[in-house]
């Protein structure tokens, strides 16, 4: 769920689309066409990829799940390999979209640690490999915050005199929503009416003090005190605290947040299947895994990959959180048809 | 001005020779324009796929939404929240117009009253800044607005303030992104209009003894007028469901008409419900062209 930039993205996959993309000429050389988030993979590792295969990659990307799927839904030919957030690979494999890699018999398929987010449809990951986790936490600026406590979602629900006007929430309705369910002490994914209620009363009493709601370049803004506190991604906050260390912080709050995944998986329409398997086994080496993963500061579900993660990130808490932390982060589940309550609330919401 | 009725207009056949001329353009309009438009008509009507597109399946409750009557198997009240999207965005796109117009006038009645060649350079530099991708242009602003923006470090550094002032995120920057975006719209169709103003009559109303707000408001305001509607006309239609700048500039926190498109489309996967939207949008907007087309129709009659 990293969506920096995603406005820029969605920009250019309108023109994409406008422009019939992408299109698969028919050459000998072998090919693979990646679709993924906007600044998701280490472009070196595309590159050593590229040197050690021979497979011409080249990456398309977008800004949100549903963005994708529309793309993939509409007759997006020619692309191999999509990254969805879990919930998104289980509405992929029920629309039949994915294809299978046969992960199962790729080398080190045993060093994936299934301690970690699963799909309800793959409970193996045999389908899909676990590309990226991490948490929906709030990231602040020290100073802007000094002497505030920010380690509850309190601090942007019900927000202190001092950070008025200084906070950002993601524009996101599951994320948001999600955080309030949380901040009342129900589940991220309630479809209970009467828990809605209250999450959207808990928002709407809080919009006032809110400065904005984006889920662009919110790190920039922290720095630079526009905010002092946001709801944002923890991957791309770690990347604005390793920038400025000194400045932001980055923190899960203690009610629990969301924890998300994004999977690797192969579209059921790819035309270039032996690449796309060549580009498994190589994402699920260890030293790999580990450089990828220390790139996008993100979390790595690859047991073996772990010790070569930078130490910085893999001692902090807050990204690598303990078990006990972990109890509490919520996978974004699908919601099917239920997907109006939230719709509905979320306009009341922003509405207003 | 000729005071005796004018002729009456002969019935003219529906073709016309030389009519074929207009085959292409009109096969585009029929591809690009109006088949789409149908498309999003016939959506609206059908029921909601669960993970997007739709069921052919006649509903017509995306409209019952929209229109805010209450619905029992959807737990849904009276709730005009949708209309008041409308009346907002129509709002801010109503601001913008009249802004724009106001900023606008002044410079074209002095592009219209300069030599040849200056006008043209004039005119090139209005234009200029099309040259830029609007998204690029809507940053630029964010980057002037902010907190450690432009403004706010000007007005610091001479002293005026000590705490940055709260620009960006406001409906009030939205207006202003907008004005700047849509300006050259407005300038270009008041300058047709000024620039074919006979300045005699001026004259004229002068020497009848008329001062000058009577001259501005008998004789300028209705010359210009086609120029303003037209200009009024393609500022509105485009702020009304502009994406970008309530999106970038209005931090989001005010849902207008673009961004609640975007999110019926993605993340409620509600096509049908975003179609209706839609046409009721492409309702309003053939509304305007009407009544611009009306207007200029009208002023036609009268020039004769």
């Amino acid at each position: 769920m990293r969506r920096l930039r995603h406005l820029a993205a969605a920009s250019l996959t309108a023109m994409a689309i406008a422009a019939g993309l992408p299109s698969a000429p028919a050459s000998a050389a072998q090919e693979l066409h990646l679709y993924n988030w906007t600044i998701y993979i280490d472009p070196a590792v595309v590159d050593d990829f590229q040197k050690e295969s021979g497979i011409k990659v080249t990456l398309d990307n977008y800004g949100t799940n549903e963005e994708m799927l529309a793309k993939v839904q509409a007759g997006a030919d020619g692309y191999d390999i999509v990254f969805p957030s879990v919930f998104m690979q289980d509405i992929m494999s029920q629309l039949n979209l994915l294809g299978n890699p046969g992960l199962k018999s790729i080398d080190g398929y045993n060093n994936l640690d299934q301690k970690y987010f699963i799909a309800k449809s793959d409970p193996q990951h045999e389908i899909c490999l676990p590309y990226n986790w991490g948490t929906t936490g709030l990231i602040y600026n020290k100073a802007l915050t000094k002497g505030q406590a920010v380690d509850s979602w309190k601090v942007i629900f019900e927000p202190p005199e001092a950070l008025r006007g200084k906070i950002a929430v993601l524009d996101d309705v599951r994320e948001t929503i999600g955080a309030a369910l949380v901040y009342n002490g129900f589940s991220f994914n309630s479809t209970d009416p009467k828990e809605l209620a209250k999450a959207r009363d808990t928002i709407a009493k809080a919009k006032p003090y809110w400065a904005a709601m984006l889920t662009d370049g919110i790190g920039d803004k922290v720095i630079n005190g526009d905010f002092a506190v946001a709801q944002w991604w923890s991957g791309s906050a770690a990347q604005t605290v390793a920038s400025k260390p000194d400045a932001v912080g980055y923190v899960i709050p203690k009610e629990g947040a969301n924890g998300f995944q994004e999977q690797m998986c192969m579209l059921a329409k790819a035309p270039n299947v032996a690449s796309a398997k060549a580009f498994f086994s190589y994402m699920m080496r260890p030293d790999v895994a580990a450089k990828n993963t220390n790139w996008l500061h993100g979390g790595t579900t690859n047991k073996a990959a772990l010790t070569m993660v930078n130490p910085a990130l893999r001692s902090d808490p807050n990204l690598y959180p303990s078990d006990e932390v972990r109890q509490r982060l919520h996978l974004v589940q699908d919601l099917g048809d239920k997907i109006r309550l939230y719709d509905a609330v979320w306009t009341k919401i922003k509405a207003e | 001005m000729s005071f005796a009725s004018p002729p009456p207009i002969p019935r003219r056949p529906l073709l016309r020779p030389g009519m074929g001329k207009l085959a292409p353009g009109f096969f585009l309009f029929l591809c690009l324009f109006l088949a789409p438009v149908l498309i999003v008509v016939v959506y609206s009507l059908l029921t909601r796929g669960t993970y997007g597109g739709v069921v052919w399946h006649l509903d017509l409750d995306s409209y019952a939404r929209v229109l805010g009557l209450p619905n029992e198997d959807e737990l849904r009240d009276w709730d005009f929240v949708y209309l008041g999207i409308f009346a907002k965005s129509a709002m801010v796109a109503a601001a913008t117009a009249g802004l724009t117009l106001l900023m606008a006038f002044p410079a074209a009645w002095y592009i219209a009253r300069q030599p040849d060649r200056r006008k043209f350079m004039l005119l090139t530099l209005v234009t200029l800044p099309f040259f830029v991708n609007a998204l690029v242009r809507v940053y630029a602003w964010m980057l002037i607005l902010r907190a450690d923006g432009l403004i706010n470090n000007l007005l610091m550094a001479s002293g005026l303030i000590d705490q940055p002032l709260h620009l960006i995120y406001t409906p009030g920057a939205v207006v202003v992104a907008m004005v700047y975006q849509y300006l050259p719209f407005m300038v270009l169709p008041l300058f047709a209009s000024l620039e074919k103003m006979d300045l005699r009559l001026l004259e004229a109303s002068r020497d009848l003894g008329a001062s000058g707000s009577i001259t501005f408001r008998r004789v300028v305001l209705p010359l210009a007028m086609p120029g303003i509607v037209a200009g009024m006309v393609l500022v509105f239609v485009p702020a009304f469901g502009n994406f970008l700048a309530p999106t970038l500039i209005g931090g989001a926190k005010d849902l207008q008409l673009g961004p609640l498109l975007a999110q019926a489309f993605l993340s409620a996967r509600d096509w049908p419900f975003g179609s209706a939207i839609a046409t009721l949008l492409s309702a309003v907007v053939l509304l305007c062209l009407f009544v611009m087309a009306r207007s200029e129709g009208r002023q036609a009659k009268e020039a004769v």
